[in-house]
């Protein structure tokens, strides 16, 4: 249908005028403000006729805003998802759902398209830890909802595509460092250049970083001394410290973090190659959950490295068909080192601590196909057939060690050796007949040994009924196979789960999305289903009793937890958001929000979810003025009072709950007038409340019934300063907007 | 399977890197369409209908599919520059020829696709003096004979303008959409 309905009567009803074209350039500068998304379908499209909701953070917005990290980035200028930080790696959440300590499993965390998250763990960090540095992000494709059909296990919440910059936009050389007051620091360089090799152009972009946390001090209330501790000894929480029983105080060593990373990334011809490498060490700031560490303890830490090869190559055969390969190859080892008093920590007496050493390690390779079935060869109609196939091998031990000699006292538990295949055929179709409609449709079928195969269908469909207005419909379907880690690890702490099903959530979902002139509004609703959700649960003295009885747990366990399909999820709620510019484009500002209701469905009966806000969003605000004039900016995240992470733990006099909290940040940038290529930022960070939703120390029935739970502090006030030197840029461009 | 596209994609000779992705062809078609009156000469270019021209170079599939792709895209448009519209495919037959084309069909637009590498140093000889907007996605292209192009900066669609270029082939934007664009001067 090549006449469509115009605009002018919706417009009309809005109170608005249509431009005039002579004159004014709205009507341009609006197509030119709409996003382009390439992860919801693996092609370019607009993001208002894409399959999913979607959000983009641009590099000049993780530059404005102060943003170092993801998960900053996420939690101020992201659509539908929520960062909530432990003080270890961020958890993320969207749609209601927040899952604590989840390492980032139900969120698949893309780099240029190559699956991050590993087989053992299912982890991947948002933080430093994300091993990509930040200087080379070109942009954060963010998409909320289900969406294995392309991508396969782990895409419950959503995707993260982290899309790294072309040589084009990094061209030159580039030095930065930044240092925030008494926490942390950090420094790094990059180039970007291009050549002839072999009579083909060749591209390289590289950089490289180092983070370094050493602050601030974090303060945790005392937890009185109400635990007799083993055999009536008083325990001590300090390594050398007294006998007195007493948890909390000030840590100021223990809150730490190292992360060196860098990234290579080649293009030449059609080859596109890339190489990442990261290590992210950790402290260990508090004891939760599982893990009760000596306080305060600078020596007990987290260690991962990733080291990630992707060789991607197109070939369009002909109008009708083009193919994409792709070769893969990761490796992540994770080591975590605890320290406890030995009489508490691992009832020894003959020494005075104990470490439980945990190391893991995960490597999978593969290759991936993808025919592109161009049918009318104008794009219009095409079909994309994929397969990929992956192989797998993981290994994990715990070894508990005397920690003075580094001599393990008891053989290693928790062992796994293991491999295993994946063979994963997709499809996808695409129509778009004309201006007015999309659809997709397609599926994904995941074969594997540890479970049954799995399919993960969507469809969408997306229609223009004015040329500013999108109706969008998705049903879409994700999976997350359940790692080594929950199935076959056992210890002293965790009985060995066997099998497990497949987490699997189904959602549906509508929005609207309305654009005039400049701005951008979207409002849209969403229904999801969660089955088989797999968790910890604590096993009875009658089931820890079966299984000592069977050899299957030691017989000196006593606080044992066994993953299992325990629960099921259903949530509803609303998206919406609103960004746009004004005064030709020198302000710019966008507003997000999410309201959700959510509810959890298990043996213990219908309860909300812990540590899950029911609302969230956040705002950003900036002013260019161009030229040389700083350039300042205003970020704003928000979550309304949610349970804590811990909530139903008998003994609490009534259902804890931690208060809403708002983290500000403003940044001023530039560049110095005078001083070629040398730019600047300055930026402050102040959140309202002082604690969290995280329970920090003991659990808290053992240590009183009627008590109050310690909680994790918030770092409220923080302010960092940095410089960078940008040179050998030119290409000739001036920029819109006449910015140096 | 992989050493097939390793091979059919090195078969087609040196040219400009494939974009992992760029501004979709119904994007370009759409900025394309609204940017036309913008530039003051226009009127007097284009005449009554505006004739596109989409280039092909033969044997490359690639340059088949942005043309067949953005063709669609603009004849889906109800007008360009306000305009009724017409665009044809053809493929290259050289520079002369184009211009000669350009010239006695008065057409106002020139789509460049990718696989023009070679050919760019003879299309902007040929095209100097001749009135028509030549255009092209592939980014590189301005500055080395294209006078407007497209990319993709973070996740933004963006005008690049060879400016020079545009006044030697009487194209001249308005002030106002300058400032919108990337301009190489």
């Amino acid at each position: 249908m090549k006449a469509r309905w115009s605009s002018g009567l919706l417009l009309a009803s809005l109170g608005l005028s249509a431009p005039a074209l002579a004159d004014d350039t709205e009507s341009l500068e609006s197509a030119l403000s709409q996003s382009v998304v390439t992860t919801a379908s693996t092609q370019a499209e607009s993001a208002s006729s894409a399959p999913a909701t979607s959000s983009t953070i641009t590099a000049e917005q993780l530059r404005i805003y102060g943003i170092r990290s993801i998960d900053e980035a996420i939690q101020f200028l992201a659509l539908g998802v929520i960062v909530s930080d432990p003080l270890r790696t961020p958890d993320l959440g969207a749609r209601g759902v927040l899952l604590p300590g989840d390492d980032g499993k139900h969120f698949l965390l893309l780099v240029d398209g190559h699956s991050v998250n590993d087989p053992l763990y299912g982890a991947a960090r948002f933080d430093q830890g994300a091993g990509i540095p930040i200087d080379v992000i070109d942009r954060i494709e963010v998409i909320v909802g289900p969406g294995s059909v392309l991508y396969g296990s782990n895409a419950m919440l959503g995707v993260i595509n982290v899309i790294t910059k072309l040589e084009k936009d990094y061209r030159g050389g580039h030095v930065f460092g930044e240092y925030e007051w008494d926490r942390s620091a950090r420094a790094g360089a990059g180039a970007g250049f291009h050549f002839d090799l072999f009579g083909e152009r060749a591209e390289i972009t590289a950089a490289v970083e180092y983070f370094r946390r050493f602050g601030p001090d974090l303060s945790f209330d005392k937890q009185a001394p109400v635990f007799s501790g083993v055999n009536g000894v008083t325990p001590t929480y300090r390594r050398g410290g007294p006998a007195d029983g007493i948890w909390g105080g000030k840590v100021s060593d223990a809150y730490f973090a190292e992360a060196p990373m860098g990234s290579l990334r080649l293009r030449v011809a059609d080859f596109d190659i890339s190489v990442l490498a990261s290590a992210y060490r950790r402290g260990i700031p508090y004891t939760y959950g599982l893990v009760d560490v000596d306080f305060d303890d600078d020596q007990s830490y987290e260690l991962d490295r990733a080291l990630r090869f992707d060789i991607e190559h197109y070939a369009a055969a002909s109008a009708f068909l083009q193919l994409t390969s792709r070769i893969y190859a990761d490796g992540f080892d994770y080591q975590r080192r605890v320290n406890r008093d030995a009489l508490q920590g691992c009832f020894r007496s003959g020494f005075s601590t104990c470490q439980y050493y945990t190391a893991g390690r995960a490597r999978w390779a593969g290759i991936e196909e993808r025919i592109s079935l161009n049918w009318l060869k104008d794009s219009s109609l095409v079909t994309l057939v994929g397969l990929d196939a992956r192989m797998r091998w993981v290994s994990a031990k715990e070894d508990a060690l005397n920690f003075d000699t580094g001599e393990p006292f008891t053989s290693s538990t928790g062992v796994v050796d293991a491999r295993a295949g994946l063979l994963s055929p997709y499809l996808q179709q695409t129509y778009k007949p004309n201006l007015w409609l999309d659809l997709n449709f397609g599926a994904r079928l995941d074969v594997e040994e540890r479970i049954s195969p799995i399919v993960s269908p969507r469809g969408a469909l997306a229609i223009r009924p004015f040329e500013l207005t999108t109706l969008k419909g998705v049903y879409s379907q994700a999976f997350r196979a359940p790692t080594w880690n929950e199935t076959d690890v056992g210890t002293i702490r965790q009985a060995r789960a066997g099998s497990l099903e497949p987490e699997v959530v189904r959602s549906l979902e509508g929005s609207i999305e309305q654009r005039v002139a400049t701005q951008r509004l979207m409002f849209g609703v969403f229904r999801t289903w969660w089955e088989n959700l797999v968790e910890p649960r604590t096993l009875t003295g009658a089931e820890r009793g079966e299984l000592q009885s069977r050899g299957e747990l030691p017989i000196n366990a006593v606080n044992v937890v066994q993953y299992r399909n325990v629960a099921t999820l259903n949530n509803y709620g609303y998206n919406a958001s609103w960004d746009g510019t004004l005064a030709r484009g020198r302000l710019s500002y966008g507003l997000n929000a999410t309201a959700a209701f959510a509810r959890r469905e298990s043996g213990q009966g219908s309860q909300l979810l812990p540590a899950a806000p029911n609302f969230f969003g956040n705002a950003h605000v900036a002013y260019v003025a161009g030229g040389y004039a700083p350039i300042p900016a205003l970020a704003v995240s928000y979550m309304n009072d949610r349970l804590i992470d811990r909530p139903y733990v008998s003994g609490f006099r009534s259902t804890p709950t931690a208060p809403p909290i708002a983290e500000l940040r403003a940044t001023l940038s530039g560049r110095f007038p005078g001083l070629t290529g040398i730019g600047y930022r300055l930026s402050g960070t102040y959140a309202t409340e002082s604690h969290g939703a995280y329970t920090a120390g003991n659990i808290p029935e053992i240590i009183s019934p009627t008590t109050l739970p310690t909680l994790a502090p918030v770092d409220q006030y923080s302010v960092f300063l940095g410089l960078r030197y940008d040179f050998a840029t030119g290409d000739g461009f001036s920029e819109p907007g006449g910015a140096p | 399977m992989l050493a097939l596209t390793l091979g059919v994609g090195l078969s087609v000779g040196p040219r400009a890197l494939a974009q992992p992705a760029s501004v979709p062809p119904t994007v370009q078609a759409d900025l394309v369409a609204k940017l036309l009156p913008y530039d003051r000469n226009f009127e007097k270019r284009a005449g009554p209908i505006v004739r596109t021209l989409v280039l092909v170079k033969p044997g490359s599939a690639r340059s088949r599919i942005a043309a067949e792709a953005f063709k669609s895209a603009l004849s889906n448009l109800d007008r360009v520059g306000g305009r009724p519209h017409e665009e044809r495919i053809v493929n290259y037959e050289g520079a002369a020829a184009l211009a000669k084309s350009c010239r006695s069909e008065r057409i106002a637009v020139v789509y460049v696709t990718p696989d023009f590498d070679g050919e760019l140093d003879a299309l902007q000889r040929a095209l100097a003096g001749v009135d028509v907007l030549s255009v092209s996605a592939v980014s590189d292209y301005v500055s080395r004979g294209v006078v407007l192009g497209f990319e993709l900066v973070s996740g933004k669609p963006k005008l690049l303008l060879d400016l020079p270029r545009a006044k030697q082939q009487h194209v001249d934007f308005s002030a106002a959409v300058l400032r919108l664009m990337k301009v190489y001067r």
